[in-house]
């Protein structure tokens, strides 16, 4: 079901979920949005090791917390990992671009927002690639690292280069007014989701107030 | 037709000089060359990346550019969605561009893989779905810059089948590549050598020109270097047998007036 929102939904009920995060200074209401995206990753079919998929940095952030005695903000942190998860399983990036499009209406910026996240597992492995090329060659890690950026930022430099020829080819910028294959609509769906998370974020308001 | 008149590009100190070619529809054209010849910076001239300097580019229908690695072309994550790109900026309805989608994914053969993720399929489909993407603008003219360079000798000959089937459906395309074993299907072949055309015409007659070739930098296609071979010790095999079909006709042939 969560899969079905529309892109724009989602991406606004991310946004207030992230902000109520900040003001819960409540043990209950950090419990209760710990069950909230529990239910969320259900509905969405996202299993629970997808949903701690980031632990390392959840580690790291309740060590940091019982070091620093703050378990609260530690906590926030690991809530807020966990959503990002749940908002990047159950949403492509085309569709979060989408969603930024219809924030800022700006078809360059949504495409530069979409192509950048399409890139990143790109570049990722052309880094490793290069890395490892480096380590064959007897490069130690630390000057293997600083050997990577030179080549990885010269790969990106061409793959943006035939990127662009590929879109000018591809008539891209030739209409004010592109369409697309298929637009997200709104449906029930999204309406009874918008309710059940104000509900919630009700429950939370009233957790911390009294 | 797609007709490029004294053609004229420059960057830096390379320079693609007075470059003369008439591309017609439901044509072949292979354009081969060394590295450094030119040969990608005219495809992207021909498949409208590039401006020239100076000299035209005429053409009556659109045109559609691939390049050889296809990663570099995706907008999309899905494949239907990445070659419904071309239409959608082309501002057509969406029931067009369904309409479009499906036209171009079932002429490549991509129809069973149209909701798949593009980084899950081999580099041979993802050159099938960048050319699918080519063909859902109803790209008349093909522009294939090294296509098949990073593809296994399987995906290679895939894609030289999906080239001859378009070719035959009307398209025209335009093939290049430093792999003259392709070149033996074209209409005409295109040699290019320092930014100039050298040679320009039948594959018959160019490519059994060895000088020529070698001058070039190339390699003959093996099908003629076998017809040679054979021609050395006495068979009379025809220079015009050049495809490995017409060289089997051609050894038969000969077999069979020496077993007569």
């Amino acid at each position: 079901m969560l899969r079905r929102l529309h892109p724009l939904t989602k991406l606004l009920l991310f946004i207030l979920l992230a902000v109520l995060v900040f003001f819960e200074k409540n043990p209950s209401s950090l419990i209760l949005t710990l069950a909230f995206l529990v239910f969320c990753a259900a509905k969405g079919e996202i299993p629970p090791s997808k949903l701690i998929r980031n632990y390392r940095w959840m580690i790291f952030a309740l060590v940091i917390g019982i070091i620093a005695s703050t378990m609260v903000p530690a906590a926030r942190l690991c809530l807020l990992l966990i959503m990002s998860s749940v908002l990047n399983i159950s949403t492509t990036p085309t569709e979060i671009a989408y969603a930024v499009g219809m924030i800022v209406p700006s078809r360059d910026f949504t495409m530069m927002v979409s192509i950048s996240l399409s890139f990143i597992p790109v570049l990722a492995e052309e880094a490793s690639r290069i890395s490892d090329a480096q380590k064959a060659r007897g490069a130690k890690r630390t000057r293997a690292a600083v050997a990577t950026v030179v080549p990885l930022f010269a790969s990106a430099f061409r793959r943006a280069s035939d990127l662009a020829d590929a879109m000018t080819v591809r008539a891209y910028g030739t209409t004010a007014r592109p369409s697309r294959l298929n637009t997200p609509r709104f449906t029930k769906t999204d309406l009874g989701a918008v309710l059940f998370t104000l509900c919630y974020a009700a429950a939370v308001i009233f957790v911390e107030v009294f | 037709m797609l007709k490029a008149t004294d053609l004229c590009f420059r960057y830096g100190s390379f320079e693609l000089k007075n470059i003369n070619l008439n591309v017609e529809k439901g044509t072949f054209t292979c354009i081969c060359g060394s590295n450094g010849s030119g040969k990608s910076t005219l495809a992207r001239l021909l498949g409208g990346a590039l401006e020239p300097k100076s000299g035209s580019i005429e053409c009556d229908a659109l045109r559609g550019l691939v390049l050889s690695n296809p990663d570099n072309m995706f907008v999309n994550p899905t494949v239907e969605e990445d070659v419904a790109f071309g239409p959608e900026n082309l501002g057509r309805t969406s029931e067009q561009i369904r309409v479009d989608v499906d036209r171009a994914l079932q002429l490549t053969g991509m129809r069973d893989y149209a909701k798949q993720t593009i980084s899950t399929l081999s580099y041979g489909l993802k050159q099938r779905v960048a050319i699918a993407g080519a063909l859902a603008m109803d790209a008349q003219y093909l522009i294939l810059d090294e296509v098949t360079s990073m593809l296994d000798t399987r995906g290679s000959d895939m894609i030289l089948d999906l080239i001859l089937d378009l070719v035959k459906q009307g398209k025209a395309v335009v093939l290049v590549t430093h792999n003259t074993d392709h070149a033996v299907f074209a209409d005409s072949v295109v040699i290019m050598d320092g930014g100039k055309i050298v040679a320009h015409g039948k594959p018959q007659k160019i490519l059994n020109q060895r000088e020529l070739m070698d001058r070039c930098s190339l390699r003959q296609p093996y099908t003629i270097r076998i017809a040679d071979n054979l021609r050395l010790k006495g068979y009379p095999i025809s220079s015009e047998a050049i495809t490995p079909d017409q060289l089997e006709k051609e050894i038969r042939r000969c077999s069979d007036a020496y077993i007569r």
